[in-house]
């Protein structure tokens, strides 16, 4: 009561004016963060695959539906085993003349044959001969006769996809276009592009093991991307990206199977017909776009860490980095993985020089 | 006749202070960490979320996937896909799944089981 009579009718007003304002602060940052915090998460199937896409904005759900949408239209244009696929269309006319593909498909053959020249067939599109011997995906896990794998080596050889002004033609019978080993970055390339469409604020998507981020998180945070450990549960170490980045791991472990002591991993070397012993158990490789990483980083994981890196270069730009992992557990970074890899897997050794955290 | 002033300065005065509180009371709600749930999801549509708070011991749940059942076992502190009609048992394989954004799939029922909550530690894995 004492108090109440100090306080003149002026204090008070103004303490009333001070708690409307402090109210409105609070339920301004309150709201802020339900904004920023507001995260739509969802895992779909495609390319053989799920595709996990978190995202944020007032499209989120739009967004999220439409990429997935996108994603599923791209595996009925690339996927061999779709009847009506422009691949396996192409695969259908192989020794006859050139078609008209779609412009998308067209892009991502240029790109494959690119690859493929650059790295001497460490990569190759016209894998599908061998591919479908191993059957990696039907897990058979039956090791192919010495003979028959000779006989399908001759099936194999990017030379005989020709392209020409948004025409494609495999030039001789009996051999067959492969997309898989890329079906999985470009589904992320399809998906950013759905992305940049919409009204969104920022979106990390993976096929698989194939990652796309978009634009930020909120309050401007790095989107962190862990690297799988190719030796055991968990991951090795986390790539930290801000805006678009394109991330693409091809490792040893994921489809295999032992025989006899042997194990027997689905990236073939398209020289030998076996899977390729280059001394990596996995190379993650950032590029400028989801089908680049994923093509190159098979390639590299074929070539061995000193000429997958030589590889990398010659693509300059286009590539922004990548993480070597060997069988001796040692780990060589280059290109802006050197400052955006953190390795934090005791068990591995960073050889580039990189001080661990 | 005097007539009272409807709302005096100490009405006022309180109401604000009332309006304040609540502000405070939100703010705090939004900034709470978000307890941790497993998500059940069928080809993007989602079959059920169970907050770890509501299991007390183990919660068995069947659900119908692409070709067949999948058998979901929950516990207080992760979550696991314990039995499926597919061919491959990758999901089953995976084993228990516990921290924020991990998840067992099971490619040919087309199911997934994902943990959410904050403290996520990273916003996706590359392999």
């Amino acid at each position: 009561m004492k108090m109440r009579s100090r306080l003149s009718d002026k204090s008070a007003k103004r303490l009333t004016i001070l708690f409307l304002f402090l109210t409105a602060a609070v339920v301004a940052v309150a709201l802020l963060f339900h904004r920023a915090q507001s995260c739509y998460e969802v895992t779909t199937f495609s390319m053989g695959s799920f595709v996990q896409q978190s995202i944020y904005g007032a499209e989120r759900e739009t967004a999220a539906q439409t990429a997935a949408n996108e994603a599923a239209r791209l595996e009925d244009l690339i996927s061999w085993r779709i009847e009506e696929s422009e691949i396996n269309q192409l695969n259908q006319d192989a020794g006859g003349g050139f078609t008209e593909i779609d412009p998308r498909i067209y892009a991502l053959l240029e790109m494959t044959k690119e690859v493929a020249q650059k790295s001497g067939g460490a990569f190759d599109p016209t894998i599908s001969a061998l591919s479908r011997l191993w059957a990696f995906d039907e897990e058979k896990a039956l090791v192919p006769d010495a003979d028959l794998i000779q006989d399908m080596l001759g099936y194999v050889d990017h030379s005989v996809l020709l392209l020409d002004s948004g025409t494609a033609a495999i030039k001789r019978s009996g051999f067959a276009l492969d997309l898989g080993a890329i079906g999985k970055g470009a589904a992320c390339d399809a998906m950013a592009a759905v992305y940049e469409q919409m009204d969104i604020s920022g979106a990390v998507a993976a096929v698989g093991g194939s990652v796309v981020t978009y634009g930020s998180k909120p309050f401007q945070e790095q989107w962190r991307i862990a690297v799988r450990d190719p030796q055991g549960e968990g991951a090795i170490g986390e790539i930290a990206v801000s805006g678009t980045a394109f991330i693409s791991t091809s490792g040893s472990y994921e489809k295999s199977f032992e025989k006899d002591g042997i194990l027997y991993h689905h990236l073939l070397d398209p020289k030998t017909g076996y899977p390729a012993e280059s001394g990596l158990v996995s190379v993650t490789v950032m590029a400028e776009s989801g089908a680049l990483s994923d093509a190159l980083s098979t390639a590299c994981f074929v070539l061995g860490y000193q000429e997958g890196a030589k590889l990398l270069a010659s693509f300059q730009e286009r590539v922004n980095g990548a993480v070597f992992v060997t069988e001796g557990m040692e780990v060589y970074a280059t290109g802006s993985m050197k400052t955006s890899f953190t390795l934090y897997d005791e068990a591995y050794m960073q050889m580039d020089g990189t001080e661990r955290p | 006749m005097e007539t009272k002033a409807f709302m005096r300065k100490w009405d006022g005065l309180l109401l604000a202070a009332l309006l304040f509180v609540a502000g405070l009371i939100l703010l705090c709600v939004r900034l709470q960490p978000k307890g941790h749930a497993v998500v059940i999801e069928r080809n993007g549509e989602r079959l059920q979320e169970i907050a770890f708070a509501e299991v007390t011991n183990e919660r068995v749940v069947l659900f119908e996937g692409k070709v067949g059942i999948v058998e979901v076992t929950v516990w207080p502190d992760g979550a696991a896909i314990t039995a499926a009609d597919c061919s491959d048992q990758t999901c089953v394989k995976t084993g228990r799944v516990c921290q924020v954004g991990e998840a067992a799939i099971c490619l040919p029922e087309q199911i997934s089981i994902r943990i959410t909550g904050s403290g996520r530690t990273s916003d996706a894995v590359t392999y």
